[in-house]
């Protein structure tokens, strides 16, 4: 070896990189900028209620019950035990983004890892996985997470089980089959005439290649997991009175529609705005990851 | 003459293309075929698409399992004689399609380093390697290394390709 390589070694121009671009794609797209911006408003709002939060949200008063939209020291009316709707909708945030992000997350580390597993091993091990995960695919998602928690009963830590029961064969079914088609891809076979263990090829050449689809994926379940955690503190499956969740305020002030309505819809508002800002992101990414050969 | 370095011998490969029972059809994509290399020596295969040409080079490197048959190299059988992974640092393949043959998360100097490094090599020797081997090929390290797949155009790609079977010292 040569000094003058040696010296070359370190002048390698480096190109854009895949993220890079991918990134410099996504600020282009506007509209899922502004749901980036809105998503991680959501995100800071849960993290810093108790800063931002003007009221307790446990504190009532029975005289302010049900004040509407605007009434003095109360910016967005008071909710049936008159408690401050603004600290509600603020601290709401922390447990319905909890519900939306973690039974996803979790659901992604495994349903990913199942996922990648069967598509790369192939044969006998994908087809029994798959079959198996198939059994579970077949119920609908909603009645599947209501019978997971109406059988381990109410609560934060059953509801989160339920929901990651749920969601973690369409995300294996994702990495199972972006991973089969990954792996009858050229690069995989030079990798193995390389020698290469199946745990390095996995880890240098698959998972570069399969985790940006099964991500992207995974980001769209997170508005569809808050809409599932709403729908089953609406029945009182997840979250418990008195704490604060939007799908929870929702049953709760769902009374109070003909008198407030305004006041009833605004937990609807606030999940409508965050699945719909995690929908339009997830897109944003999906497109920014489509790299043109 | 030479001794063969690498030989083929009968080898078969099958492929099932569906049905079941008598209805079962089968894709007879290489049938017996043997033949011996010597050291220096080119062999050229020609034939009509489909005929079972690239099936015959991934039975030879092993990239697939013969029904039946054997590959030897320097007279001992690939597998029960010699290790796999000692046989893959001897003989490699460059494949037809130089585009899906690259990993496009990767630059062409780590495509290149992979190999190497696979065996053991220290990942900045792999490199300094992979820029000599770039090169050998025309390409200019410090130009094209750090580039990706979708950045070079089919022949330099092809010429990366060469390069990655090349750093093996095949």
């Amino acid at each position: 070896m040569t000094a003058e390589s040696i010296t070359q070694l370190a002048t390698v121009e480096k190109s854009r990189g895949y993220w890079r671009s991918v990134g410099a794609r996504f600020l282009r797209d506007k509209v899922a900028v502004c749901a980036g911006l809105v998503a991680a408003g959501l995100i800071l709002m849960a993290i810093f209620a108790p800063w931002i939060a003007p009221a307790d949200p446990l504190d009532g008063s029975m005289i302010k019950r049900l004040s509407p939209i605007g009434t003095e020291g109360y910016p967005l009316g008071a909710d049936e035990l008159g408690r401050d709707m603004l600290s509600r909708l603020i601290y709401g945030a922390r447990l319905s983004l909890f519900m939306g992000v973690v039974p996803v997350l979790i659901a992604f580390a495994i349903g990913g890892a199942i996922g990648v597993a069967a598509g790369y091993l192939g044969g006998w091990v994908n087809t029994i996985t798959m079959r198996v995960l198939d059994v579970l695919y077949a119920f609908p998602s909603v009645l599947l997470a209501i019978a997971i928690s109406g059988a381990l009963g109410a609560g934060i830590l059953n509801g989160l089980l339920s929901l990651t029961v749920v969601f973690i064969p369409p995300i294996a079914r994702v990495a199972e089959s972006v991973t089969t088609s990954v792996r009858k891809l050229e690069y995989i076979e030079a990798a193995q005439a390389s020698g290469a263990s199946s745990l390095r090829i996995v880890r240098d050449h698959v998972l570069g290649n399969v985790l940006g689809p099964i991500f992207v994926y995974a980001t769209s379940l997170i508005s569809v997991s808050m809409i599932l955690a709403a729908g089953l503190s609406f029945l009182g499956l997840g979250v418990s009175p008195p704490n604060a969740e939007w799908g929870l305020m929702l049953n709760t002030l769902r009374n109070a529609i003909y008198v407030q309505p305004w006041l009833a819809a605004l937990p609807g508002v606030m999940i409508f705005l965050t699945s719909i800002s995690f929908n339009m992101l997830s897109d944003g990414l999906r497109s920014a990851m489509d790299v043109k050969q | 003459m030479k001794p063969p370095i690498l030989s083929a011998h009968n080898l078969v490969k099958h492929f099932n293309a569906g049905g079941f029972g008598a209805g079962r059809k089968v894709v007879r994509a290489v049938d017996d075929v043997s033949f011996e290399l010597a050291h220096g020596e080119t062999l050229g295969v020609v034939g009509e698409s489909g005929c079972g040409k690239s099936t015959t080079a991934r039975l030879l490197v092993q990239l697939l399992t013969p029904d039946s048959g054997a590959v030897r190299y320097d007279g001992k059988v690939v597998g029960p004689e010699m290790p796999l992974k000692a046989f893959r640092s001897k003989v490699q393949m460059v494949f037809q399609d130089s585009f899906a043959s690259l990993n496009p998360r990767m630059t062409m100097i780590d495509a290149v380093a992979f190999g190497p490094s696979v065996h053991g090599v220290p990942k900045a020797e792999a490199r300094r390697k992979a820029q000599t081997l770039l090169e050998r090929v025309g390409l200019d390290p410090a130009r094209f290394g750090g580039r990706y797949a979708h950045e070079l155009s089919g022949g330099q790609r092809q010429r990366v390709n060469i390069a990655r079977a090349l750093a093996f010292d095949p």
